[in-house]
């Protein structure tokens, strides 16, 4: 399963890189998060809880940059597993960074993600919308928190 | 156990265990039932209870995932079939639709005229026990088959989701029907199930445990066979391995039941196939057969998710009320079911609700082949689906319907902004990228006549130039039918014993 798309903030390219590679100010735009360990300044375990119909699971994960090029680009390997379907689900997200203007940034991401186990016979199509509005409400809370930040600046 | 029977059925799913029933009925017939999954007494809560049907799909040993990539960009798909005594009818959702008049119509231009629906409709009957039209010519109300419709349209406490779709189907000019099991149906409607007192009526309740205790039939559950011994034009032989060991039996008579993927795969293990296939994996030809695994059909579905905007009872994972619909007149029948699904909620964002477009029509075929020898191996499946130019046009013409469904009143108080596929995105690329399966898939072993080089059995179910070797399930439809294929594989396996009885055997 593919995704792709553009986040775009107005906001310079070097205050959004250093906001992603803060793993405590990354993952408090990610909804959804029951619980976040840091593990170290690369890696991050998380708790997703998910209801679908009368079923409810929870997801955990471990979220490891594992390439980065700074203000450029960035690598990041997400594992993990369902309480349900002891399903695996694996994910490589590449994001690049580009400046088209001047304090604004654009965040192009590329995802694929590989479910195995039985997760895969539900689990696309909810993973496609809610990314869709995960994504969203990222871009949100993202904007917002470096919005904050330059204002205290 | 004796090493030599009347009849060999491989495969205990919907049709094989219609078949073992029938034709073990008389004392003096021998029949051994050969079951690669397990055959578990009694029958485990997980699969018995109704209720549990979503929890068995992902959380039970009972299935067969067979990956199949997407043309559009190589991602997977997955096709499940049942791994278990009862193939399909123990993991299934349990719809108990008929095929379509239409459907029987498609088999005799095919070439089998002995299927048309006047036909296969004393079949239907002699199969079921409907217990909302006992009385009527269309059903019958004393085959082994448990059918009610156990939902109406005015079930109380139905969630509100199902009675606004079911205005929300009538203000865009769908009939409500009472009975979708018609030659013909088109409208809104309340599906038949398999579902008796809460509990799953599988092939196993309805046909087999009845059957179990004569001593003319043997069965053998978690013995996968994996190839047939053939010499000239008879099967000789049936190999099998069970718990670690091979066992080869033989039979006057050979079924092949094993299901769409496995009744190819079993035949092209035994060296009946495309020859130059065969070839590729190191298997010796026995019989130049183009057919097998080639005609290969589904039924695609289509998932459009809504921003949901209430919160409610989301129990209804069990559709209970359908559209049948067709979306072009010029439509042979109805080509689609159209489906409420349930919600996802995920803390911090908006609930989402889907809304499925199930198309039962595949216009295009697809094949399965080998990648080796090995029968453990899952074959090659290339699905080849939603690439004909009309199964395109009738996807998004139903994608388009489910679009102002959430539109009318009453589904737009609990449908909002519709969420994938997204703003702007193409949809023709968008289905093609996210269908799943309906988990209908058929077509493998081809039924029609000696002069189509693709056919695989004649109409009596039997393989072309073989005299005791026959092929009964999903594999033979020469069209995937429009509807659930259960039934249609216990009509199958029902017939599949009057044939054996015919040749005497």
């Amino acid at each position: 399963m593919n995704f792709e798309g553009t986040i775009t903030v107005e906001h310079p390219r070097d205050a959004v890189w250093d906001f992603v590679l803060d793993i405590d100010k990354f993952s408090a735009c990610m909804p959804g998060l029951d619980s976040i360990d840091k593990i170290d300044d690369t890696t991050f375990d998380g708790v997703i809880s998910a209801k679908v119909g009368p079923m409810a699971g929870k997801f955990n994960f471990r979220s490891t940059i594992t390439d980065s090029n700074p203000k450029e680009a960035l690598t990041v390997k997400i594992e993990g597993n369902d309480s349900v379907t002891k399903s695996t689900v694996v994910a490589g997200v590449d994001a690049r960074m580009a400046e088209p203007r001047e304090n604004c940034t654009e965040l192009v991401y590329k995802a694929q993600v590989d479910i195995q186990g039985r997760l895969a016979i539900v689990g696309d199509m909810i993973l496609r919308a809610t990314t869709s509005l995960i994504l969203e409400e990222f871009r949100k809370r993202l904007t917002k928190a470096l919005d904050d930040e330059a204002a205290k600046a | 156990m004796a090493d030599h029977y009347d009849v060999i059925i491989i495969g205990g799913g919907s049709a094989g265990c219609a078949a073992a029933s029938r034709l073990s009925e008389d004392p003096g017939r021998k029949v051994l039932l050969l079951e690669a999954g397990p055959d578990p007494q009694p029958i485990p809560e997980m699969v018995a209870e109704a209720k549990n049907q979503v929890r068995l799909l992902l959380e039970t040993d009972y299935l067969a995932m067979y990956p199949s990539p997407r043309d559009l960009d190589g991602s997977i798909c997955y096709k499940l079939a049942g791994r278990i005594m009862g193939g399909g009818s123990s993991v299934n959702v349990m719809a108990a639709p008929r095929p379509m008049k239409a459907d029987m119509d498609n088999w005799v231009a095919a070439g089998n005229p002995d299927w048309s629906w006047e036909s296969v409709l004393p079949v239907l009957k002699r199969l079921e026990s409907d217990q909302d039209f006992p009385d009527s010519p269309l059903h019958g109300n004393s085959g082994p088959l448990y059918v009610k419709r156990p939902f109406t349209f005015d079930t109380p406490g139905t969630a509100d989701p199902v009675q606004a779709f079911i205005e929300a189907g009538q203000q865009k000019g769908l009939p409500l029907l009472e009975d979708t099991n018609i030659p013909d149906p088109e409208g809104v409607g309340h599906p038949p199930f398999s579902i008796k007192d809460g509990k799953r009526q599988s092939t196993v309740v309805a046909y087999l445990d009845p059957a179990r205790g004569r001593d003319n039939l043997a069965i053998v559950a978690e013995a996968q066979v994996q190839k047939l011994d053939i010499e000239g034009n008879r099967v000789t032989g049936v190999r099998y391995e069970k718990d670690g060991r091979q066992e080869t039996v033989s039979g006057d008579q050979v079924v092949v039941s094993a299901g769409v993927y496995y009744s190819a795969q079993l035949l092209m293990l035994s060296g009946i196939g495309r020859a130059e296939d065969l070839r590729n994996v190191g298997i010796e030809v026995v019989r130049d057969m183009p057919g097998v695994g080639r005609n290969y059909q589904d039924h695609a579905v289509v998932f459009m998710t809504f921003e949901c905007k209430e919160d409610f009872d989301a129990d209804w994972i069990i559709p209970r009320i359908r559209y049948i619909y067709k979306s072009h007149a010029e439509r042979d029948c109805s080509n689609f079911h159209i489906s409420l699904r349930p919600p996802t909620q995920i803390e911090g964002i908006k609930p989402t609700i889907p809304l499925s477009a199930s198309l039962l029509e595949q216009m295009s075929r697809g094949r399965l082949y080998l990648q080796s020898s090995d029968p453990r191996e899952f074959p090659v499946i290339e699905s080849a689906m939603l690439e004909h130019q009309q199964d395109i046009e009738s996807m998004t013409r139903a994608m388009e319907f489910i679009k102002e469904i959430t539109e009318t009143p009453p589904m737009r108080e609990l449908y909002g902004e519709l969420l994938t596929p997204g703003p702007g995105e193409d949809w023709v690329k968008f289905a093609q990228a996210t269908y799943d399966s309906y988990h209908h898939g058929v077509g493998t072993c081809l039924m029609g006549p000696a002069s189509n080089p693709e056919a695989v059995v004649d109409q009596t179910l039997r393989v072309h130039g073989m005299d005791n070797l026959w092929v009964a399930d999903a594999s033979i439809m020469p069209t995937v039918v429009h509807a659930n294929t259960n039934v249609t594989c216990i009509m199958i396996g029902e017939r599949l014993s009057d044939f054996v009885k015919q040749a005497g055997g």
